[in-house]
């Protein structure tokens, strides 16, 4: 699912993971479904190769200096996020706070709901 | 969150919005729903190379709020669900019934599958939390 504006057709490149096959066994038990799907070491030959590659040191962070937030110049573009999402199948869930319906800047305004939040606020089960 | 101070008590439900604002605080930007190790590493190395915080919940319960942060990449590790019990394993000086137990699973799970089996677990005293 596309988190922000589609990626016009033109630039769009779709990689293919090479997410390989463990092998099943380890120490005779078998792995679950989850950890048999891995990335292999040299996976991705695309434009978006170098966001997630291996032994890389990344980004270097002077000391008294701050990892990238949203609005810095270092902070990800809509593309890079696309991108990931992407790559992930689609896994990546873009946070929104719990009581953002009683509010009008977040796009989820629903004064029912709202009310609903208030009333729960409290309880433990509340999600 | 144990203690909503980690997150910020940044946007709380109210009748008058006029007189108060909603913003992320200490939660996440975006978080990483894992159901597999491959989405696992894209996330680690997606996080290094841009060099962007990372942060890992299960359940949420760290005491100190580690398991969220303002500006963070999550990678959310509920979801890794699975759970075997098996008769006998070996490992180094160990050999006997042991589990095999998904990022995600929770206390009282496990006791339950242990108990079938007539054998115990040493977990934790928190029903809903996990173990890893």
């Amino acid at each position: 699912m596309k988190l922000h504006r589609s990626i016009p057709v033109i630039a769009v490149v779709r990689f293919a993971l090479a997410v390989g096959e463990r092998a099943r066994l380890i120490d005779g038990v078998p792995f679950f479904e989850y950890e048999t799907k891995i990335l292999d070491s040299n996976p991705i030959r695309s434009q978006y190769a170098d966001l997630f590659a291996f032994d890389t040191p990344g980004p270097l962070i002077p000391p008294g200096e701050c990892k990238p937030r949203p609005g810095d110049s270092g902070w990800p573009s809509p593309e890079i996020w696309d991108a990931f999402d992407d790559a992930l199948g689609g896994a990546l869930i873009r946070t929104v706070p719990l009581a953002a319906p009683c509010y009008h800047t977040w796009d989820v305004y629903d004064a029912a709901k709202c009310q609903s939040i208030l009333r729960n606020w409290t309880n433990p089960s509340l999600q | 969150m144990m203690w909503p101070l980690w997150q910020g008590l940044s946007c709380l439900p109210t009748d008058d919005v006029h007189n108060a604002t909603c913003s992320l605080g200490g939660y996440p930007i975006y978080a990483v729903n894992a159901t597999s190790v491959a989405q696992i590493q894209l996330a680690v190395n997606f996080a290094r190379n841009q060099g962007l915080r990372l942060v890992v919940k299960n359940t949420g319960h760290d005491y100190q709020g580690r398991s969220s942060g303002a500006g963070a990449l999550s990678i959310w590790t509920h979801n890794l669900q699975d759970l075997d019990y098996l008769d006998e394993f070996a490992m180094g000086a160990f050999s006997g019934p042991a589990l095999h137990v998904g990022a995600g699973v929770v206390t009282v799970d496990m006791a339950k599958m242990a108990d079938e089996h007539d054998a115990s677990v040493v977990a934790g005293m928190c029903a809903v939390c996990c173990i890893l």
